[in-house]
């Protein structure tokens, strides 16, 4: 009886951890999130001067190839889809251990979402310092957000933790043009064009404000330039958000500044050969982007390069 | 506590080992673990409102030993009197009290009389309409002499808190639970292999199917009006098996649980949209609560015995009891009504022998999910009105579902709905059963399965199981 008891949990734990390890590798294959987090985790010593931060849209839509020819800088895109603000101060300090300070972070703004959450994805998490673990869990008991068990407990079987992986799976086998993407310096990039939909249910925008804060001062601390900037997304998504001005007031008082717009534009700037999507670009309209945003910004991100404090 | 949270997977291994290898040498010793851990399951989630419990059963206890020494017929039928008012007292007032207001105040309203009766701010004790009803079913039981009451008041405590099943059920009869009580009780492997298979389908049937339909559901009963046709009938379909796996699976890990610890609970579900009638449908459908209302309710009543009339009225009067049981809304008692309606319906056909649907399987199978899936649009509306908007909506012509929540959660859903049928429709056949009970491999195979699938699609957040608001 013992014998088939060990039998059976044995061969359990073998399908288990065989199946982790299929989900594994083929969400390195099917998701560009997950290799770009590995690059970002285990980066050691590097020395970028500008970061550029945020969710897949600014992983997506700023080349930094394209910024540091036109600039002169050194840039890293340090974004990874769907990645909150907590995250991307959890990337930050994670990174601020092992590697220099940059010397202006850009980060890419997405208020076209009311639900902002205080969430981590367990392959961050788990690849996290334990002194940035402990201060997330000191910014979700500050702001009263219940700490999921999930993240330290379920998260460490590596067939749950890459469970997500079956829907990139179904979408890269459904349309695998769109999701051939390539990775330079933190961009990923698809040359596909992709098709923008008619029409999308209404929603409205909204805002992660002790994220934001957090963020900002977290910043301020490691005096850190940070420039807030809102990447374009295609007119039909503009027209399905609601609510979007209030969220852009509150983020201009929380950062003392107003937050730099690229989504009011003259839909002939961004034709539909530069999209993928309702908000993501493909390389030429990212590449159009950056160029625009260097144009536009150019100077200040000089001056600002200019006084950001060199390690 | 609930079953699917990680509380209870530590919860319960340390009563486990408390009583097998702590107090397995005293029955009466085990029994007050039971009635501890019972009470701290219960107390997990309101610790206040176990007085409930405790009050309830007191009340039920004594009444039963006063029960034993009266013979005269008119003091019997009064203890029968106060222990009912008591425990129907308490439900009616926890769970009924405000429908009764709010009826009242808006029946007024209706003729334009101005009532402003308040409300309580109270909410449901978790479970209380299953633990009256079995600690109820031993006072009548005990008052119709057909069983001895018990002097063991541990015991008696313990059965009617009885953890595994004590907030939702199956509402054990104490002539079947209490017994088990006083019996040296024991555990050997196919014990814990049937326990354990028993959790983990059950575990199975809540964490993937029902909690992945929910978001679905939720979205369409709680927009009545977005959304039409195609996408109606498949938050139905999807409603219909979410509230199946949802309580069936609190019911498997009831029975699981219960064997654990060397106790056998009764059947609750046996695959019931496979049911040719609906009269079938409530022999397979929460066995224990339909068998409840037939032995307590519907014989009191007459039963089939009488005129055709009368027996219409009795089946009529049980099902709508039954289904104000379930909540205190007009939804349900109509719910109720719709079960009772096609039970007499079926009752006249069988009498006049005009069954017309007994020669196709698979047409009365189906003639009996449509009538089920019909009464769910108003179990799960949240008012009469809702209802009647979604079953509105349900008929315009739209015949593309939306894909709440995307495509990809859709097909997941759809995928999930498929296995669940899948696996109850091949277990009608003899041959899958043969197969399953015979074959090692077969069996393992089937666990690994469903074990992938809670770490692949289980809802890591525990949800309550639905019928805890009951």
């Amino acid at each position: 009886m013992i014998k088939r008891l060990l039998i059976y949990i044995g061969l359990l734990a073998a399908i288990i951890y065989l199946s982790g390890k299929a989900l594994e590798y083929a969400a390195f294959a099917v998701d560009p999130n997950e290799p770009k987090v590995r690059q970002i985790m285990e980066m050691r010593d590097q020395n970028y001067d500008v970061m550029i931060m945020g969710n897949s849209i600014a992983m997506q839509g700023i080349n930094p190839q394209v910024l540091d020819s036109l600039l002169g800088s050194n840039s890293y895109n340090f974004a990874v889809g769907g990645a909150s603000m907590v995250e991307c101060e959890m990337f930050l300090r994670h990174y601020l251990i092992h590697n220099s300070k940059p010397r202006l972070i850009i980060i890419g703004m997405f208020v076209n979402d009311e639900a902002q959450s205080d969430r981590l994805r367990p392959t961050v998490y788990l690849s996290l310092e334990p002194e940035i673990k402990k201060a997330y869990a000191q910014y979700l008991k500050q702001h009263k957000v219940k700490r999921e068990l999930s993240l330290e407990l379920y998260n460490r079987i590596t067939l749950f933790r890459y469970r997500n992986t079956l829907e990139h799976v179904i979408k890269y086998m459904v349309d695998r043009g769109e999701r051939d993407f390539q990775i330079h310096k933190g961009f990923v990039y698809v040359t596909q064009v992709g098709v923008i939909p008619d029409s999308l249910r209404q929603h409205r925008a909204g805002l992660n404000r002790h994220a934001l804060v957090s963020y900002h001062e977290y910043c301020a601390a490691q005096g850190i330039p940070v420039l807030y900037i809102e990447l374009p997304n295609s007119d039909v998504y503009n027209a399905c958000t609601l609510g979007r001005e209030p969220v852009l007031e509150e983020i201009n008082e929380i950062i003392d500044r107003p937050v730099i717009s690229f989504n009011n534009y003259d839909p002939r700037l961004y034709p539909p050969e530069l999209w993928l999507g309702f908000n993501h670009f493909n390389l030429q309209g990212a590449n159009k982007f950056t160029a625009i945003l260097a144009a536009q910004l150019g100077d200040e991100i000089r001056r600002l390069l200019s006084q950001g404090k060199i390690n | 506590m609930l079953f699917n949270s990680s509380t209870f997977f530590i919860f319960l291994p340390i009563v486990f080992i408390l009583y097998w290898f702590v107090t397995n040498r005293h029955l009466r010793m085990q029994n007050f673990l039971v009635l501890v851990a019972s009470y701290v399951f219960y107390g997990w989630w309101d610790w206040r409102f176990l007085s409930l419990v405790i009050f309830s059963s007191l009340v039920d206890y004594f009444i039963g030993r006063r029960l034993q020494h009266t013979e005269q017929t008119a003091k019997r039928k009064f203890l029968l009197l106060v222990s009912l008012l008591i425990n129907l007292g308490l439900l009616g007032t926890f769970k009924y009290f405000n429908f009764f207001v709010e009826s009242w105040n808006s029946a007024w309203q209706t003729l334009g009389v101005h009532m402003n009766l308040s409300t309580l701010k109270i909410i449901l004790p978790v479970g209380i309409s299953f633990y009256t009803f079995q600690t109820l079913s031993y006072t009548i039981d005990v008052y119709r002499k057909r069983m001895e009451p018990t002097r063991d008041i541990i015991a008696f405590l313990a059965f009617v808190s009885f953890f595994p099943q004590l907030v939702a059920g199956p509402i054990e009869r104490a002539s079947n639970l209490l017994p088990q009580f006083f019996k040296k009780r024991h555990i050997n492997s196919q014990d814990l292999i049937f326990g354990s298979r028993k959790i983990l389908w059950g575990l199975f049937k809540k964490v993937v199917v029902a909690d992945n339909m929910s978001p679905y559901i939720e979205q369409v009963f709680n927009n009545p009006g977005h959304y039409q046709g195609m996408t109606i009938f498949f938050a139905v379909i999807f409603f219909a098996i979410q509230i199946y796996c949802d309580f069936s699976g609190y019911s498997d890990i009831a029975i699981g649980t219960a064997r654990y610890f060397g106790f056998t609970l009764m059947t609750n579900f046996r695959m019931p949209y496979f049911s040719r009638s609906i009269k079938e449908f409530w022999s397979r459908w929460h066995i224990s609560l339909s068998t409840w209302f037939r032995d307590y309710v519907y014989i009191p009543l007459g039963g089939n015995r009488g005129s055709l009339a009368k027996w219409q009225r009795n089946l009529l009067i049980t099902f709508v009891v039954s289904g104000f049981w379930h909540g205190a809304n007009w939804t349900f008692l109509l719910w109720g009504f719709i079960h009772g309606f096609f039970n007499s319906l079926e009752a006249l056909a069988t009498r006049f022998n005009v069954n017309i649907l007994k020669s196709s399987g698979i047409l009365a199978i189906f003639y009996t999910f449509i009538v089920v899936c019909f009464s769910w649009i108003f179990f799960r509306a949240a008012s009469m009105h809702d209802a009647l908007i979604i079953i509105q909506s349900s008929l315009q012509p739209v015949f593309m579902p939306a894909f709440i929540l995307g495509p990809y959660r859709f097909l997941v859903t759809v995928f999930i709905a498929l296995v669940i049928f899948s696996i109850e429709f091949g277990y009608q056949f003899n041959s899958v059963r043969q197969i399953y009970h015979t074959q090692r491999w077969y069996r393992w195979a089937f666990d690994y399965s469903l074990v992938i699938m809670i770490i692949l699609f289980g809802q890591a957040t525990s949800s309550e199981f639905i019928y805890f608001q009951f």
